[in-house]
C-alpha cells in the first residue's frame, strides 16, 4: 500500500515536471494562433494574421538566410571533422581514447558566455572582423563534441570483421572506408550532423556576439524581445520550434538514439 | 574443506526446523494471470522441509512465474501461499524467509565479492562482527577466497553464479529459489556446479526450488521433479515416477525419449496389436502406450516378451554407448531402439517387442 | 614495421582538423582570455602590462554578486537535478506507455529555442499573465502576485524548466544499463524500495547526476539572457556584469577576470557537489 503511494508520488511529480518543462512550448505554439494580443485563456479565436505579420517584415527574411547558411556550414562542418576524428579516436588505447573523449569534450560543459567572450576577445586582439563566418567557427567548438561522441559510439559498434574481409578481397583503406565504412554509417552521420544542426539554430548567446551585424533568427526574437509584448514572436518561436523539431526528430528516427 | 566450513557454521537450516509434520510451503490454487494471458493456472504443491525440488518445462510453461511468485517478485491473481504454516501472499520479497539465486545473477557491479555477500546481513543490521564472520565462511564455502576483493564483473561466469549462491545462501532462507542458475554456463562447467550443488544440500540441509529447463539437470539433483507446460502443473514425483510412469503424454515426451503406439481402450482395457489386452482403468477412446527406446527388445530377446511384433530396420546410428535402429512395424509405426548390439542392417527383418512392465498408458 | 608507422601516422593526419577547431577556436582563445584578464584598458585599448587589479577589484567588489550567483546556481542545480532524476527514473522504471511518453516529451523540449521559451515563461508569469489569471480566478489571492516575474524566483523557475531535458538525458542514460535483476537481489535480500534505491541504484550513476548538476550550475552561472528578461533589476547575476564589461564598459579585462572568477567558484561548487555525492552515495 504505502509502495504503491510512493510509486504514484513519483509518477505524478514526474509529470508535473514535463507539463513545467513542455508548458511553455506549448503555450507558444498554442498563441501563435491566437486572435488578440493579450495573451490568456481562453482563447476567444484563431488567427494566421501573427504568421502573416511575421512574414511580412524585411528582417524575417534576411534573417532567416542568415540562419540557413550558419545551420548548414555549421552542420556539413563539424560532421566531416567530428568524423575524422572519431575514426582516429576509435583505434586509440583505451586510456588515451578516454582522455581524447574528455578533451574533446570539454566545450559542452563551457558556459556560451564564456566561450563568445573568450573568442570575442581573441578575434579583436587579431583584428578578425566579425560576420557569419566567426559565428560558424564558433559554433563548431560546441557541435563537434556531440558529434564526435556519437560517431565514435557508433564506430565502436561496427563490426571490425567487415573491414578485414574487405581488405583481405583487395581493398586499399581508402576504399575499405568508401565501399564498406561510409554506408553503413552513413546513418548515424545524418543524425549527427541534424543534432549539430539544431544546436547551432538553438544558440542564441554565442551568435549574438559573433554577428558582425545582420541577424540570425535567434537575434531576431531578442531584438523583438526587447521591444515589448509583440504576439508575433509566438508565431517566430513556433517557426523556430517546428525547424528543430523536425531536425532533431529526424536526427533521432535516423541515429536510433535513446538517451 | 567444503565440509570444515559447513561443521562451523552455528547452526544449518535443517537443525532450526520447527514442528515437523506441516508441509514447509503449501501452495492453494496459486495461479497467475497476465491481463487474460493465464502464465500459470490454478495449482496446488506442497514443499517438504528438506526437499530439493525441481521445477521443469519448456520456455514459457509458467515455471519462472511460479518460482517469483514464490520469491514475491509477483503477487499470484488468486490463490495461497504458505511457508512454514504463515500466509506470506501479500509480503514483498524483502519480507520474505526465501532468498533466491537470479538467472543473471544480477550482481552488485560496483561492489566486492564480500560486499556483494554481506549485503544482506547488513540489511538486516547484524553487527559487523557477525557479518564478517559469516561472510568469510560463505567465502570458504564457495572458494572465493582468492577473489573476495574484487568486484564480480571481474570474475567468471562460473565464479560469479558462486557469488550468488553465497549472497542467498548467507540470508540461511527457509526456501532458496534458484533460477536456472547454469544457464549461462557451458557443459562441463555446469556439471562441476551440479555436483557441487548437490554436495551443498546434503551438507547444508536446507530446502531448495530450482528452475530448469534441462531434464538432465533437474533428475541430478532434485529428488522431486514438477514438470509443468503451458501454465498447468501436469506431474509431481520423483525422477523415477516421471520417468518409468509419466502421467501424461506431455510428460513422456519432454522427459526422456518415448516411442508412442495408438491403441483403443474399451472397458477399462486396451487391445494390444498382437491381441493381448491389459487392464489400463480410464475413459474409453483413443490411448497411447509408451515405451523407452531403450526398453525396446530386438531380435531374439524379442521373441520372449510380452507384447511381440515384426518389422524392418530403416535406419541404423552407432552413438557410442549405444546403437539406434529406427525399426518400421507392419502396422506402420515407426519405433526408435537402442540396443547395446549392432548387428542389424537396414533393410533387415526382425522381432521387436517390450515387457507390460516397461509400458505405459496415457490418454492421447 | 615501418609501414605500419607511417599508416598510424597518416591515420593520426585525421585529427588535425579536430584539433584545429578545439585549440584554435577554444584552448587558444581560453588562455589569451585568461592572459587579458591580468591587463588593463585605457582609453578602449588593452594595455599589456601585467597586473592583479582586476582581480583585487573583484575581492572588493564582486564577492557578493559572486557569492549570489553561487547560490542561486546551486539551488536552480539542486532542484533541476532532483527532478531529472525522478523523471529519468520514471522513464526508466515505467515498461508501460507513460515512459515512453516522458522521453518523447524530454526529447522534444531538449531544442525548443532558449529565447522563446523565456518569453514564454513571461507571458506566462507577468501581471496578465495565465498563472496569475488562474491564481486570482480561483480567489487563491486578490490581485494578481506581482512578484511571480521580475524576481530570482522567476531566474529558478524559467532556469530549471530550461535545463530539465538537458539534465534528464545524461542520468536517463546511466539508469538504462542498470541489470533490472540487481534491484530484484537487493528486494530478495531484505532491501526496502527505498534501499533498493539507496544501495543498488544511486551509487551507480553518481557521475551522470554529477554531470546534470555541472552542467546546470554551469549554464545558470554564465547565463545573463534569463535574469535581464525575468530577473527584475534587482536580481542581478555574474553573467549580467560580465556581459556589460563587454557592451556598454568595454572593460574586457574586467569582464575576463570576472569571468574566471566565477568559472574558479564554480569548479570549487562543483568538487564540492562531487565530494558531497561521493560521501553520501558510496556503496555500502
Amino acid at each position: 500500500m504505502k509502495q504503491h503511494v510512493a510509486r504514484n508520488l513519483g509518477l505524478v511529480v514526474g509529470i508535473l515536471t514535463v507539463v513545467f518543462m513542455t508548458a511553455p512550448l506549448v503555450l507558444v505554439v498554442l498563441f501563435s494562433f491566437n486572435d488578440s494580443v493579450v495573451m490568456t485563456f481562453p482563447i476567444k479565436g484563431l488567427t494566421f494574421d501573427w504568421y502573416r505579420t511575421l512574414l511580412s517584415r524585411d528582417d524575417f527574411w534576411g534573417a532567416l538566410r542568415n540562419s540557413v547558411i550558419v545551420t548548414l556550414a555549421v552542420g556539413a562542418g563539424s560532421t566531416v571533422i567530428g568524423t575524422l576524428a572519431a575514426m582516429v579516436i576509435v583505434r586509440m588505447r583505451p586510456r588515451v581514447s578516454a582522455l581524447a573523449m574528455s578533451l574533446f569534450g570539454l566545450p559542452m560543459m563551457m558556459p556560451p558566455l564564456v566561450l563568445a567572450l573568450a573568442l570575442l576577445t581573441l578575434f579583436s586582439a587579431l583584428g578578425v572582423r566579425l560576420s557569419l563566418m566567426t559565428v560558424v567557427l564558433a559554433h563548431l567548438t560546441f557541435t563537434m563534441p556531440f558529434v564526435i561522441l556519437i560517431v565514435t559510439a557508433r564506430l565502436r559498434d561496427f563490426d571490425t570483421a567487415m573491414l578485414d574481409s574487405a581488405r583481405d578481397l583487395g581493398a586499399s583503406p581508402w576504399t575499405a572506408f568508401r565501399s564498406v565504412t561510409f554506408p553503413i554509417i552513413r546513418p548515424t552521420l545524418f543524425g549527427a550532423g541534424l543534432i549539430a544542426m539544431a544546436l547551432s539554430l538553438d544558440d542564441f548567446i554565442i551568435t549574438f556576439f559573433m554577428l558582425g551585424g545582420g541577424n540570425t533568427l535567434p537575434t531576431l526574437v531578442w531584438g523583438m524581445l526587447r521591444t515589448g509584448v509583440d504576439p508575433s514572436i509566438n508565431a517566430l518561436g513556433a517557426l523556430i520550434l517546428l525547424a528543430t523539431l523536425g531536425t532533431s526528430a529526424l536526427a533521432l528516427r535516423i541515429t536510433g538514439y535513446r538517451g | 574443506m567444503l565440509q570444515r566450513a559447513i561443521d562451523s557454521s552455528p547452526h544449518s537450516p535443517i537443525t532450526d526446523a520447527v514442528p515437523a509434520g506441516a508441509p514447509l510451503v503449501r501452495l492453494t490454487g496459486v495461479a497467475k494471470d497476465y491481463n487474460g494471458f493465464q502464465a500459470v493456472h490454478p495449482l496446488d504443491m506442497t514443499i517438504e522441509r528438506g526437499d530439493f525440488v525441481s521445477i521443469l518445462g519448456p520456455s514459457g510453461c509458467g515455471k519462472t512465474t511460479l518460482l517469483r511468485m514464490l520469491g514475491g517478485f509477483i503477487t499470484p491473481s488468486q490463490g495461497r501461499i504458505e511457508v512454514d504454516g504463515v500466509d506470506v501472499t501479500a509480503l514483498p520479497p524483502e519480507k520474505r524467509a526465501t532468498n533466491m539465486v537470479f538467472q543473471g545473477y544480477g550482481l552488485f557491479p560496483h561492489m566486492s565479492v564480500r560486499q556483494n555477500i554481506g549485503y544482506g546481513l547488513r540489511l538486516a543490521r547484524t553487527p559487523a562482527r557477525e557479518v564478517a564472520e559469516r561472510v568469510e565462511e560463505m567465502v570458504d564455502l564457495v572458494q572465493l577466497g582468492a577473489f573476495a576483493e574484487r568486484a564480480p564483473t571481474a570474475l567468471s561466469g562460473g565464479q560469479q553464479q558462486r557469488v550468488a549462491l553465497a549472497r542467498a545462501l548467507i540470508m540461511r532462507p527457509k526456501v532458496l529459489l534458484l533460477d536456472e542458475p547454469f544457464a549461462a554456463l557451458d557443459l562441463k562447467l555446469r556439471k562441476a556446479m551440479q555436483d557441487e550443488m548437490r554436495r551443498l544440500h546434503d551438507a547444508i540441509g536446507g530446502t531448495f526450488v530450482f528452475v530448469t529447463h534441462d531434464q538432465t539437470e533437474a533428475m541430478a539433483l532434485a529428488n522431486r521433479i514438477a514438470v509443468m507446460e503451458g501454465g498447468h502443473l501436469r506431474q509431481l514425483g520423483t525422477a523415477e515416477e516421471i520417468y518409468l510412469h509419466p502421467a501424461n503424454h506431455f510428460v513422456s515426451a519432454f522427459v526422456g525419449e518415448a516411442n508412442f503406439v495408438r491403441a483403443m481402450r474399451r472397458n477399462g482395457r486396451v487391445a494390444l496389436s498382437n491381441g493381448l489386452t491389459v487392464v489400463s482403468p480410464g475413459e474409453d477412446g483413443d490411448v497411447e502406450i509408451g515405451v523407452r527406446p531403450e526398453r525396446l527388445m530386438i531380435g531374439a530377446p524379442a521373441e520372449g516378451a510380452d507384447v511381440c511384433l515384426r518389422g524392418s530396420v530403416t535406419e541404423r546410428l552407432f552413438l557410442g554407448a549405444h546403437v539406434q535402429y529406427r525399426v518400421l512395424t507392419e502396422s506402420g509405426e515407426t519405433l526408435v531402439a537402442n540396443a547395446l548390439e549392432g548387428h542389424f542392417s537396414p533393410g533387415d527383418s526382425l522381432r521387436i517387442g517390450w515387457n507390460l512392465a516397461d509400458q505405459w498408458v496415457v490418454a492421447s | 614495421m615501418m609501414g605500419v608507422a607511417v599508416a598510424t601516422m597518416r591515420r593520426n593526419l585525421l585529427l588535425v582538423p579536430a584539433i584545429a577547431v578545439l585549440g584554435g577556436l577554444f584552448l587558444v582563445p581560453l588562455v589569451w582570455f585568461l592572459v587579458v584578464s591580468f591587463y588593463r584598458v585605457s582609453l578602449f585599448q588593452l594595455v599589456h602590462e601585467p597586473n592583479l587589479a582586476n582581480y583585487a577589484r573583484i575581492w572588493s567588489d564582486y564577492l557578493g554578486p559572486i557569492g549570489y550567483t553561487a547560490g542561486i546556481s546551486a539551488l536552480i542545480a539542486v532542484v533541476t537535478t532532483l527532478l531529472a532524476f525522478v523523471v529519468a527514473h520514471l522513464i526508466w522504471s515505467r515498461g508501460d506507455g507513460w515512459g515512453n511518453f516522458l522521453l518523447g516529451a524530454t526529447l522534444l523540449t531538449l531544442f525548443g529555442g532558449y529565447l522563446v521559451k523565456i518569453y514564454a515563461w513571461r507571458t506566462l508569469l507577468g501581471r496578465e499573465g495565465i498563472v496569475n489569471n488562474t491564481l486570482v480566478g480561483l480567489h487563491l489571492t486578490d490581485n494578481p502576485i506581482d512578484a511571480l516575474l521580475y524576481s530570482p524566483l522567476a531566474v529558478v523557475l524559467v532556469l530549471v524548466s530550461y535545463l530539465l531535458p538537458f539534465a534528464i538525458l545524461p542520468v536517463y542514460g546511466a539508469l538504462r544499463p542498470i541489470d533490472p535483476t540487481s534491484l530484484e537481489a537487493a528486494r530478495d535480500l531484505g532491501a526496502s524500495p527505498w534501499g533498493v534505491l539507496r544501495d543498488a541504484v544511486l551509487p551507480r550513476i553518481v557521475p551522470a547526476l554529477l554531470t546534470a548538476f555541472a552542467l546546470s550550475f554551469l549554464v545558470s552561472a554564465g547565463d545573463y539572457v534569463t535574469p535581464r528578461m525575468v530577473g527584475g533589476t534587482r536580481t542581478q547575476m555574474m553573467g549580467n556584469f560580465i556581459e556589460s564589461q563587454f557592451g556598454l564598459r568595454m572593460n574586457m579585462p574586467l569582464g575576463a577576470a570576472m569571468t574566471f572568477s566565477t568559472l574558479l567558484t564554480s569548479i570549487a561548487v562543483i568538487a564540492a557537489a562531487w565530494i558531497g555525492m561521493r560521501t553520501f552515495l558510496r556503496a555500502k
